[in-house]
């Protein structure tokens, strides 16, 4: 499931951006689990508001920190969800917005798991 | 960097993980970091601080990077801070190109690569650091341009020079040129000031021998009048309404009557009881006592008296040059009365000492003259209030005294007299203060020396006796006295009057 979910490359080079130390990259996953919960609400709250360039900001964020750690299909749909904010009104945001949030719980479950020595 | 610290990156994202990211990233390479969590707050710290190049995200709620970077741009202290963008715009050319039109320095994607951020803040870095540097050289040579601007301006003094200072310290060819350059305005400077000191004493030594010269004139007019019938305080009367009518007319006629202020009329007030009561009242009686020459060296330490008091209040600098010009001049006054001792030997008695009062009252006179007269007041009208207020202490005291002058008296040879005491009072008066407005209250009080030599001077005249070389010994002493007491130091910056361009 880890390896499926978390692209260990990603990490590795965050972890290379860094400086190599483990301890801050551990600091920096940990940060990144602790703050889904809170970008999760925060677009369903631009969704609830129909705020699609505030949804635009936070989807890029979380976006940001999802391609940092590696949660390729986080990234993926946080991606698509930034460009359809962009373009115009999203496409059935709720749905976009649950199926992010089952992909960052995933991610956050994998890094939770992962094995720090193989990045 | 070029002042030899480490550089300092602020780093602007609204994305807490990436602004740590971001953080151990540029102190990974050596350089310190600060964080902001939008554009406003980055702008904030940029005015309040010192950093040498900003990592910046686009997108960023309420002020997004795009904002910044044109504030950034408009700014002309903040522009010279190279910006490198870092967004997940990579794939948006449209974005990139603004974000490099706008002022950005370069653009980096969010999974940037460390070998490729180090190079571009290096390459930044070395840009601001060649930035840093011109600018610190156009500063030095601002320092120059300001300092000749100055000098072509004609307006500058030692501390208007003062940027020069530090500039000139350094040994390198600016630094140089501001040392020559400094040494020469300096040079110049000084030249100046002695040019207008020299001035200065010629024009107070002019403005006293004027002064000296008439008030000289007064005590044998004084004996004139005595002679056609006219009595101390009577005359004091008509004296005054006389030189107040003709001052008062005067300055009426040239339209430059002063609007009054209440601290003006009890300066007038208080100036004509000085003269008006105080002195003539103390003359006539120690006058009576004390034998006139040894009366004249007692009134000519008024200028030590004056010195003393303004050395004191520091309204003038006190030096031992200007104390031992003093006593050159006492001793001249001295000179010049042993020469007219021949029989009179009078002893110094409880008189004398008591007479001491006669230049303290007359330095009282120069020193609120010189300190509380209203500068405003036109100096022949300020004489004509002062004479006006003197009439009113004057006639009360000539009834009092039984020594008024009926008017049918004045149509004779004392009407004539009376005109020319008025006339000499007033100028005698009026050029003292212009006197005192040039040369300063201790040199003015050089007149009770000057005074003295004129009254020998007059007496000698007037007696058709010839000049002694005692007499020529002292007027030189009192001359010299001048020359050493020196005017008073200006305190008004110096303004050079050149053109230094053809």
């Amino acid at each position: 499931m880890t390896e499926d979910t978390i692209d260990i490359t990603a990490l590795a080079k965050l972890k290379d951006v860094i400086g190599g130390d483990m301890e801050d990259l551990k600091e920096l996953i940990n940060d990144f689990i602790a703050s889904v919960p809170a970008q999760i609400a925060k677009m369903q709250a631009e969704v609830d508001n129909q705020d699609w360039a505030a949804l635009r900001i936070a989807s890029h964020s979380c976006k940001s920190n999802g391609r940092d750690m590696g949660a390729t299909a986080l990234t993926a749909l946080c991606a698509e969800l930034e460009l359809q904010c962009k373009n115009g009104v999203p496409v059935d945001p709720a749905a976009q917005i649950a199926a992010i949030e089952t992909a960052a719980r995933n991610a956050a479950n994998a890094l939770t798991a992962l094995d720090l020595a193989n990045v | 960097m070029s002042d030899g610290r480490q550089a300092s990156i602020l780093i602007v994202d609204d994305n807490s993980l990436n602004r740590k990211k971001l953080k151990l990233a540029v102190k990974t390479l050596g350089y310190s970091a600060e964080l902001a969590e939008n554009g406003a707050q980055a702008l904030d710290m940029l005015k309040g601080g010192q950093y040498d190049a900003m990592l910046l995200d686009l997108l960023m709620p309420e002020m997004d990077g795009f904002e910044v970077l044109i504030t950034v741009d408009a700014d002309d202290v903040l522009r010279d801070i190279p910006v490198i963008v870092i967004s997940d715009l990579e794939g948006d050319a449209e974005s990139v190109s603004r974000a490099l039109s706008a002022g950005a320095e370069d653009f980096l994607p969010k999974g940037f690569d460390p070998v490729i951020l180090n190079a571009r803040l290096t390459a930044c870095l070395r840009k601001k650091h060649f930035r840093d540097q011109e600018l610190a050289y156009f500063k030095r040579v601002n320092a120059l341009t300001d300092a000749a601007a100055q000098i072509e301006a004609g307006r500058f003094d030692e501390t208007s020079l003062a940027g020069l200072e530090q500039e000139s310290q350094r040994k390198d060819p600016i630094g140089n040129l501001a040392s020559v350059f400094k040494g020469m305005a300096k040079e110049i400077h000084a030249r100046e000031v002695r040019l207008l000191e020299r001035i200065r004493l010629l024009q107070g030594s002019v403005l006293l021998v004027v002064v000296a010269a008439f008030s000289g004139l007064t005590p044998s007019l004084s004996r004139m009048a005595s002679g056609y019938g006219s009595t101390p305080f009577g005359l004091a009367v008509w004296v005054d309404i006389c030189a107040a009518l003709l001052a008062l007319g005067f300055v009426i006629v040239r339209g430059k009557f002063p609007r009054l202020q209440m601290s003006d009329l009890t300066f007038f007030a208080s100036w004509a009881f000085l003269v008006g009561i105080l002195q003539h009242v103390t003359v006539f009686y120690f006058a009576e006592q004390v034998e006139a020459t040894y009366l004249t060296m007692v009134l000519a330490l008024e200028s030590m008296l004056v010195f003393c008091y303004a050395a004191l209040c520091r309204i003038e600098k006190a030096s031992l040059k200007r104390i031992f010009g003093l006593f050159v001049g006492f001793g001249g006054i001295g000179v010049g009365l042993l020469s007219r001792l021949n029989d009179s030997g009078g002893e110094a008695n409880i008189w004398l000492i008591g007479a001491l009062i006669l230049p303290a009252i007359f330095a009282l006179e120069s020193i609120a003259l010189s300190v509380k007269r209203p500068k405003n007041v036109d100096p022949v009208a300020a004489v004509g209030m002062m004479f006006a207020f003197s009439v009113a202490f004057a006639v009360p005291l000539a009834l009092l005294s039984e020594q008024w002058i009926p008017v049918n008296q004045l149509y004779s040879a004392l009407g004539i007299v009376v005109l020319a005491l008025a006339v000499v009072s007033i100028v005698s008066n009026a050029v003292y203060i212009l006197l005192l407005e040039v040369a300063g209250v201790v040199f003015a009080s050089q007149v009770s020396y000057g005074a003295a030599i004129a009254g020998i001077l007059w007496g000698m005249l007037l007696l058709q006796e010839r000049l002694t070389v005692w007499a020529w010994l002292a007027i030189g002493l009192v001359l010299l006295g001048m020359y050493l007491v020196e005017t008073k130091s200006s305190d008004k910056p110096v303004r050079i009057q050149r053109n230094y361009r053809d």
